[in-house]
């Protein structure tokens, strides 16, 4: 039995954490580890996250006590999207300091079993964003249903934090999680959401390869537009499998509007010309549950002419050397060759019963 | 769908990191065949098991040994249905695998391009627990990494059971690992192909290569002076 997460301080000292278990993450350039911690004030199933030294600075601190601060308000009117913040995100909730104040981490919730592989691993989203053929030849299969279900909670997060002003700007394949048993969604590292005050404010982008927008903004800061280009294109990769862009706006732009959900929008917010009329979040919300058919005369850009794809290789490994000795190891018969060897034997059986017949017919 | 078209060019291409991993097959290796292919296929699962790794690293196989085998053309390896396996005996050729991966190098790389990748420039992690028998290996690496070939890859080599600390510096363009004996051979090996695993991790989310600057059981070995002036950049 666990209290609940406001019983935890808003600001708990590094000294209470006592020893902190072993690392569960590697350093990825923002902290040097994420250690299992015992329970604090009741609180179990915590997980220290311990800054770099470039990240623990003043301005980290007052983030991390917005966002801790948002968890916990009791206003009414801001119910609904605490409740979807919380329930969708390892929200943190404590900033952790040492004995001279400086903030050096941040305290959240263990993901749960739900969104863990029987191996122990998480189960990010980049193991779902695939193709049904690509799930298939792992021995999965995800409905259309399931996927969007996957989607929903994503945007409806994505939604929330769009309203309550927050950037989060790392949307990407491993920073959700998600789950076989209810297909909900879990976002991570979210105490590195920032809070903007104008629509325009932009705030230094973090490098993230193969999801820089289209139509980025002149001064390369990253603003809510870059929040709405990433989640449209997380969202399309995960409901269509198609993950190369060329690709993937191609794929959306023939696809027939009732095969995938909220086709136009995730269009309109992937390639409008003008960045700043990307539709918001909470539209692609509206769109994806069915309860908007969305139009719009927002001038797109035209998707790209389709790159060259590779067919898949041979099952059977392609093998050559530079002195045509033998390859290390023989291979064992594929199916075509099986295939090949059956043909033969049933042309040879003709022939056999051909030549039994003419002979039965010249006696 | 009515709009103006986007030219290719105004996309951000996919970064793409063409991957060699060439696997010293010759006959010492044999006492280790099965460990070799029971790590490769861990590696294989690995990378299979994270698309955003397996879509930038592309991944090409070769074993040597008297000769050079391409095991696995390069490919997404989320496209290759199994690891195949590898047997050991021979010599260690180390020009025939510095010859084959020349080759190589010019048609993947020609072909990542075709489909519009952003080509960076390969790597090469070369795994070998000897020293070359061949007469022609150190001519064939120089011309591996000839300044004035644009495609010349980035080579780290990994040395376990009697590599040596020379030559391992005279076939890398990055600092390579020599197993210090602490662990036996095959532990080394498991840990080489996991440094090479974690690299490749690291290298996906940067989307640059992220070479390792330690690995545990192994002693590092500076770059050789002559080849101390490679980057990373694209390819054309």
């Amino acid at each position: 039995m666990t209290a609940p997460d406001d019983a935890l301080p808003p600001v708990t000292k590094l000294g209470e954490l006592g020893e902190l278990g072993e690392s569960v993450s590697g350093n990825n350039g923002e902290s040097s580890g994420i250690h299992p911690v015992k329970p604090i004030a009741g609180v179990a199933g915590l997980l220290f996250k311990s800054y770099l030294s470039h990240e623990r600075t003043e301005q980290r601190g007052r983030s991390l006590d917005a966002l801790v601060g948002l968890g916990r308000n009791p206003r009414e009117s801001l119910r609904g999207d605490r409740d979807v913040l919380l329930r969708g995100s390892s929200w943190p909730l404590s900033r952790v300091v040492d004995l001279s104040g400086v903030t050096v981490g941040c305290l959240f919730r263990a993901a749960d079993a739900r969104y863990r592989r029987d191996d122990g691993k998480l189960r990010e989203i980049d193991q779902l964003a695939r193709t049904d053929a690509q799930l298939a030849r792992r021995g999965l299969t995800v409905t259309r249903e399931q996927r969007l279900r996957l989607c929903l909670g994503l945007v409806e997060f994505a939604a929330a934090l769009e309203r309550r002003r927050l950037l989060y700007c790392d949307w990407n394949y491993v920073n959700a999680l998600w789950s076989d048993e209810d297909w909900s969604v879990l976002v991570i590292d979210v105490d590195g959401c920032r809070a903007i005050v104008g629509p325009r404010e932009g705030v230094p982008d973090r490098h993230q390869p193969n999801w820089e927008e289209v139509v980025p903004r002149p001064d390369a800061l990253a603003d809510r537009q870059t929040d709405r280009y990433r989640v449209a294109l997380l969202v399309a990769r995960c409901l269509t499998g198609e993950r190369e862009l060329p690709f993937l706006l191609n794929r959306l732009a023939d696809a027939p509007a009732q095969e995938v959900p909220a086709r136009d929008q995730l269009l309109a917010m992937l390639l409008a010309e003008d960045r700043a009329r990307r539709p918001n979040l909470e539209l692609l919300h509206s769109a994806l549950s069915g309860t908007t058919r969305f139009r719009t005369e927002i001038p797109m850009l035209a998707p790209p002419p389709l790159p060259v794809r590779r067919p898949r290789p041979p099952s059977t490994p392609v093998t050559s050397s530079t002195s045509g000795n033998t390859p290390p190891q023989p291979k064992k018969p594929g199916p075509e060759y099986r295939a090949a060897v059956a043909a033969l034997l049933a042309l040879l059986g003709v022939i056999l019963l051909i030549l039994l017949l003419h002979a039965g017919g010249s006696s | 769908m009515k709009g103006r078209t986007v030219t290719l060019h105004s996309i951000p291409a996919q970064k793409c990191l063409p991957t060699y991993m060439v696997i010293d097959a010759s006959g010492s290796m044999q006492p280790h065949t099965h460990v070799l292919n029971d790590t490769l296929s861990w590696l294989y699962d690995s990378v299979r098991d994270s698309p955003r790794v397996s879509e930038f690293a592309h991944i090409s196989l070769i074993a040597f040994a008297s000769q050079a085998t391409l095991l696995i053309p390069m490919a997404d390896l989320e496209d290759v249905d199994e690891m195949p396996g590898i047997g050991c005996g021979g010599a260690t050729d180390y020009g025939a695998a510095f010859r084959l991966l020349r080759d190589r190098i010019q048609v993947d790389v020609d072909d990542l391009l075709d489909q519009r990748r952003g080509v960076l420039r390969p790597v090469v992690f070369l795994l070998t627990d000897g020293v070359p028998t061949d007469q022609n290996w150190e001519l064939e690496f120089k011309r591996l990494v000839d300044p004035a070939w644009g495609r010349r890859p980035h080579v780290i080599a990994y040395g376990i059971g009697n590599a040596q600390a020379e030559v391992l510096q005279r076939v890398s363009t990055l600092p390579s690992f020599l197993a210090n004996g602490q662990q036996g051979t095959e532990q080394a090996l498991v840990e080489a192909l996991s440094g090479m695993l974690n690299s490749l991790i690291a290298s996906s989310r940067g989307g640059e290569l992220l070479v390792p600057t330690t690995a545990s059981g192994f002693d590092r070995q500076e770059v050789y002076p002559e080849y101390q002036r490679l980057n990373t950049e694209f390819m054309q």
